[in-house]
């Protein structure tokens, strides 16, 4: 491992921080439309730096032959306080270069696409500015060496979500979505902050790994040591932290039941939507189980918790997409769907299957997202499939694109979703076959509601909306100079689209990218489990899995035939998910349109959301207000009442003293002060 | 070095009294100049500051025959500075200067009254930060009420009369009380150095002394941080302050308070009995023991912190919200202080500082909103990031910095304070965790006000204040575009302003370390008890000295890399 690499790790979150600050403060007025360069050489950097360590970290990890290998750099104490000292510094192992490159690689071609999607927008050097903290933070919170830079990261990307969301600020929908983002993730930090004070307090520190991988200073170690050698404190402890951290990545990752974020964060451009809320961000919580496994792994209770939970969240993800007719929206649930499969696997200690997922998701799904943005850029910011139909010839090449990410979503054989939702079902089967069947059963939802996207929106007869969105964004609609041009007085879109170019290069290039990922991810670790054995050199993943065995004994090896025999059945579901698709949504629309009616209960359901916005804000929030109102009542009446009788006493005294003895009268104040000069004299000799 | 100290309360006060001679225009010329040479002052003291040193390492006076003494009632003008009074002296030399710049835009009336009162008060907060004498202490303490009185009552809002006398009678009030601790503790010992109350406090006086004394204390320190429920004197007067009023009182004179908890009330009432069992006194029936009493206060800490933020969200006028939300923040800054352990107190000191300077700016960035619209009612503002983008990236900046962004200043001082509730002894796990509920609400209610007065859809009022004469003068820094009669941006006199706050929002929040190394020392120094008898009291200049020695080898033992040496430069 060159040094070099290591020692200059801080220029990853570095130089997209100074493209930040460049963009954002320098690149306004004239300088506008240049916004995206230094955000482009930082990120840019970052991602090649990033597929450096890779390299550098496969050669070693394969020169070091099986062994963990993991490399601790610290840069300078943040702060200081008796005990409790942070270090900003940096931890590399396999699955942090991993995450890396998936961070700094997808990023990179999201701000390329980004630069032709948001040209002309009166906030462009914003967004950019955005962007890259957004990609400090990121860089930050996969490469820092404790749960306090962690933290770091965890919370900065959530104010890059906050400002990016309510990027159109002046739409009330994107601020109170903005808000409610920040404020459902805040919910998850105080279970994570109070996480880390308990390993601190049960441990006495919060660095991964301290001085470095084997020497025991780290809390991982510590916590991952024999069970014997812990305090009875510490086995106390271990019961609790993992449910506390564990809030802390529902919130980020959009779990049930913090997952109510994630399909309103749909109101930020689509760029964002694909980076933060699809391919990075959101699956920070699988990171950190994955990087915490020590922590976990020791708790049953929180490991089923987690499988749980993430399984119930793929379904009620996957039931509600069903329903939903915006193509964003739809994608969001999906998103929340699809990180319920990684929760699972990360719960059923196949963490390598969840990062695996994780991967070709953030392929897939961005190429999906980002496609949206060129349907909802040439639909003049339409995105509900309801209003536009058989665009494959006004859209040709987003066609095959979003095709192409379809087909990796549904899990069809081949393609890099399949290969990693089978290894999470497979593994989910072997713990418990009621996970297994959830999972499955969720995969076929997947498949349907993917192609119910693609056939209505791609195939069929062709249908163009001619009015723009009301709350449309393009460049067109705050400025007559745009480049791109379409807007309000741009009559008969549909009919001369190849007039204008929907699906400019600068766009499409990253597209392809992003497809030949969600084609060949899969292949990272089929048929030969190369990521696998990859990240099995963590550290994180080694130390989990000796804990794991020396708890609960050696795992039965899986019988290769059986794996086989689930890749068809897995195979076959998506088949099927997509032929009900076809015959619902692009044979016979009618039938397919009229079964929600037939069922109407359960559509209402699922329209509604389960009500679990209207639970929330019924139960919580409204609750929470009125206490604020009655505290404020309180404050006014109760305690600012009794300042006021404590403040009328001596005003009530003087109001008696000037009508009795105060009224001016000499022989008065004569009577008074003999009166007082006895009783003091009294008091003096103890008479009383 | 020691003269600074005397220079440091001279200037502004010398300053203050030539404000009579000059002109109202040329008021606020020499005010920003004095405040300015009081900042350089301020800034030499630090730069020569002895770091690592645990005990005063600039001292004036408190020798026999020095000046101002009065050996009589064992009063002398003696100052000095450890690290905890360094950083709080600077944090008020700072924000001062800032806080009077402002107001060149937004005071018309009077000037030379204000500027005038304004410089006194600089004097009378960093005197109480670096005296080094219980009733100088106390002096400073109470003269910084009468110009922030006058500030108030004079160029204050609608209420502003009985915002001030409210404001007055309540914190001196509590301050009764603990006059009257000065006076018995000082009386007791035959000297009001600190160092000589604290040992008779710590080796002499008994269980149920000490927890009088404490009590004592508490009534005027309680009331000034405030604590809940004592603290219904200061929304009214946040609100009704001029804006710079509002940064002086949000950002300095709150921390006049939990200074005194930490310097004054914790070595008297709390070292070394935070953890006994005895029984010190009776209160409704109840017996009280110290760390019981500690508990009770760290319930009142949560209370207030939760119930603080709750209040803060439902206000319509920011500037209350924000007057709110100092009630919540000011809860996790005793908490952690009430821990007792480094962290927690560490966290305290650094929450003093940082809390001067978030909601500090907070109130100037909304002070610079009122200058332009003439309201703060969250309904009648909204969208102003359209207008003002500047002001909204300030606006957010601060926000981020109050809820406790990691990588702001916020972040750090919160976190350390709440786990130091947590791994304390005399809290635990619960008020930590109690208390980090306050970092959800803390959220709750800033981005609520940053949804409603700074994103959304443009409104303001209309642009009525514009006939009024003596407002439009003052307001003439404040860049109206006329072009379309209503107010723009802000301009370079307030972006300067607003930029050396956003700086130290940064680095406070990465690089603390430095800050907080220096307040290591100086804390521990604060919880260790004097042991060594008391030299013969009938000489009480060496028993000054003798105990002076004391503390210093006591420190020395706990920083084993202090220096020993007293630095008389």
């Amino acid at each position: 491992m060159e040094t070099f690499l290591l020692d200059w790790s801080i220029l990853i979150p570095l130089l997209p921080l100074v493209g930040a600050i460049v963009s954002g403060l320098l690149m306004t007025g004239q300088r506008k439309p240049a916004a995206h360069w230094p955000i482009w050489i930082g990120v840019g950097y970052a991602a090649v730096h990033s597929l450096l360590l890779l390299y550098g970290m496969i050669s070693h990890a394969s020169a070091a032959h099986g062994q963990a290998v993991g490399f601790v750099e610290p840069y300078w104490t943040w702060f200081a306080a008796g005990d409790f000292v942070i270090r900003w510094g940096y931890f590399f192992d396999p699955l942090t270069t991993v995450m890396l490159c998936v961070v700094c690689g997808i990023g990179f071609l999201i701000t390329v696409f980004a630069a032709g999607y948001m040209k002309g927008e009166a906030g462009y050097f914003r967004f950019f500015a955005y962007l890259g903290l957004f990609i400090f933070s990121m860089t930050n919170l996969v490469m820092g060496e404790n749960l306090i830079m962690l933290y770091l990261g965890w919370e900065g990307v959530g104010v890059c979500s906050y400002l990016l969301i309510g990027y159109y600020y002046e739409k009330p929908a994107a601020r109170e979505a903005a808000k409610k983002a920040f404020l459902v993730n805040r919910v998850g930090d105080f279970g994570f902050a109070l996480g880390i004070m308990l390993c601190f307090l049960a441990f006495g520190t919060v660095s991964y790994f301290g001085e470095g991988v084997g020497t025991g200073t780290g809390l991982l170690e510590i916590a991952g040591g024999a069970r014997e050698g812990l305090t009875p404190f510490q086995i106390t402890a271990l019961q609790w932290i993992p449910f506390l951290l564990m809030l802390g990545a529902f919130g980020k990752s959009a779990q049930f039941p913090l997952h109510v974020w994630l399909p309103d964060a749909m109101e930020g451009p689509t760029p964002v939507s694909a980076l933060i809320h699809a391919a990075t961000m959101v699956t920070a919580g699988v990171y950190m189980i994955a990087r915490c496994g020590t922590l976990f792994v020791g708790n049953e209770a929180a490991m089923t918790t987690v499988a749980t939970v993430g399984a119930i969240t793929a379904l009620l993800g996957a039931t509600i997409a069903l329903r939903q007719f915006d193509l964003k929206k739809v994608f969001a649930y999906s998103t929340i769907s699809q990180l319920g499969f990684m929760f699972v696997a990360v719960g059923v200690l196949a963490p390598v299957a969840g990062v695996f997922h994780l991967v070709t998701h953030a392929f897939f799904k961005a190429l999906l997202f980002l496609s949206s943005g060129v349907v909802m850029h040439a639909m003049l910011g339409h995105l509900d499939m309801r209003k536009m139909s058989g665009l494959k010839h006004v859209l040709p090449k987003t066609r095959w694109l979003m095709l192409i990410g379809c087909l990796a979503l549904a899990g069809v054989p081949l393609l890099s979703g399949f290969f990693s939702k089978d290894e999470i079902v497979a593994a989910a089967w072997h713990r418990h076959v009621a996970l297994g069947a959830v999972l499955l059963f969720t995969a076929f939802l997947t498949a349907y509601y993917t192609f119910r996207l693609y056939f209505r929106v791609f195939e069929g007869p062709q249908l163009v909306p001619t009015t723009p969105a009301e709350d449309h964004h393009a460049p067109a609609d705050d400025h007559a100079h745009s480049a791109h041009g379409h807007g309000h007085d741009d009559h008969g879109h549909g009919h001369d689209a190849h007039h204008h170019n929907h699906e400019p290069a600068i766009m499409i290039v990253p597209l392809v990218v992003l497809a030949i990922g969600a084609v060949l991810a899969g292949y990272l670790n089929f048929p030969v489990h190369a990521l696998g054995h990859f990240l099995d050199q963590s550290p994180s993943y080694q130390q989990t899995e000796a804990l794991a065995h020396s708890l609960y004994g050696e795992p039965e090896p899986t019988d290769p035939a059986a794996h086989y025999a689930f890749m068809g059945i897995s195979a076959a579901i998506a088949i099927v998910g997509i032929a009900l698709a076809y015959w619902l949504h692009l044979k016979d629309r009618r039938r397919g349109e009229a079964l929600p009616q037939k069922a109407a209960p359960i559509s209402r359901l699922l329209e509604a959301k389960y009500w679990i916005d209207e639970i929330y804000q019924g139960y919580i929030v409204e609750p929470l207000r009125w206490i604020g109102r009655a505290s404020f009542v309180f404050d006014r009446f109760v305690i600012d009442g009794l300042v006021w009788i404590v403040g009328f006493v001596p005003q009530l005294g003087a109001f008696v003293l000037k009508y009795t003895t105060q009224r001016g009268y000499l022989q008065g104040y004569a009577v008074t002060m003999l009166l007082c000069i006895a009783v003091i004299l009294l008091l003096i000799f103890g008479l009383w | 070095m020691e003269y600074l100290l005397v220079l440091l309360i001279a200037v502004p006060l010398v300053g203050a009294a030539l404000t009579a001679l000059l002109s109202g225009r040329s008021a606020r010329s020499w005010a920003l100049g004095v405040s300015g040479v009081t900042l350089l002052l301020g800034i030499i003291l630090a730069c020569n500051f002895s770091y690592g040193h645990a005990g005063d390492a600039i001292t004036f006076g408190g020798e026999p025959g020095s000046l101002f003494a009065l050996p009589e009632i064992g009063f002398s003008l003696s100052l000095g500075l450890d690290a905890i009074s360094l950083w709080l002296m600077v944090l008020t030399v700072a924000l001062t200067p800032l806080a009077i710049w402002f107001s060149w835009g937004s005071i018309a009336d009077r000037e030379k009254e204000y500027y005038g009162w304004m410089l006194v008060l600089l004097a009378a907060m960093v005197g109480a930060f670096i005296a080094r004498d219980l009733l100088l202490f106390y002096i400073f303490f109470e003269l910084t009420l009468i110009p922030m009185f006058f500030i108030i009552g004079i160029w204050g809002g609608s209420q502003r009369r009985y915002a001030a006398a409210k404001f007055f009678l309540f914190t001196f009030a509590g301050s009764i009380f603990t006059l009257a601790g000065v006076l018995y503790l000082g009386l007791n010992a035959d000297s009001f150095a600190f160092a000589d109350v604290f040992r008779y406090a710590q080796t002499q006086a008994t269980a149920n002394e000490r927890f009088w004394l404490l009590l004592a204390f508490l009534a005027g320190l309680a009331v000034k941080v405030p604590l809940f429920p004592m603290h219904t004197w200061l929304p009214l007067a946040h609100t009704e302050a001029p804006t710079a009023g509002s940064v002086i009182l949000a950002g300095v004179l709150l921390k006049l308070g939990t200074y005194g908890l930490l310097a004054i009330a914790l070595p008297v009432g709390l070292a070394g009995v935070s953890d006994s069992p005895e029984v010190v006194g009776h209160l409704f029936g109840w017996d009280i023991t110290v760390p019981g009493f500690i508990k009770f206060l760290g319930v009142l800490c949560v209370i207030g912190i939760i119930y603080g933020a709750l209040v803060a969200w439902v206000q319509q006028d920011i500037k209350k919200l924000v007057a709110y939300s100092s009630v919540s923040h000011l809860g996790f800054c005793v908490l952690g202080l009430l821990a007792l352990n480094t962290i927690g107190m560490q966290g305290s000191v650094l929450y003093m500082i940082n809390h001067g300077i978030s909601t500090g700016a907070m109130f100037l960035v909304i002070g610079m909103i009122y200058d332009r619209y003439h309201t703060r009612d969250i309904d009648q503002l909204s969208g102003l990031a359209k207008r003002m983008p500047i002001l909204a990236f300030f606006f957010i900046l601060f926000t981020l910095s109050s809820i406790g962004l990691p990588g702001t200043n916020g972040f750090v001082s919160e976190f350390l304070s709440i786990l130091g509730a947590f791994t304390s002894d005399n809290l635990g796990i619960a008020f930590g965790a109690v208390g980090a509920l306050g970092v959800i609400l803390g959220a709750v209610y800033m981005l609520h006000m940053a949804a409603r007065v700074i994103w959304g859809p443009l409104k303001v009022p209309d642009a009525h204040a514009h006939g009024d004469p003596a407002k439009a003068a003052a307001g003439d820094d404040a860049h109206h575009d006329h072009a379309h009669d209503q107010p723009g941006d802000i301009g370079g006199r307030e972006i300067a302003i607003l930029v050396p706050l956003a700086l130290a929002v940064f680095f406070l929040g990465l690089y603390p370390t430095p800050l907080m190394r220096s307040l290591e020392p100086a804390l521990q120094r604060l919880t260790s008890v004097a042991v060594v008898e008391p030299a013969a009291p009938a000489d009480s200049a060496i028993a000054v000295a003798e105990n002076q020695a004391n503390i210093e080898t006591i420190a020395s033992a706990v920083i084993a890399d202090a220096p020993v040496e007293h630095q008389h430069d």
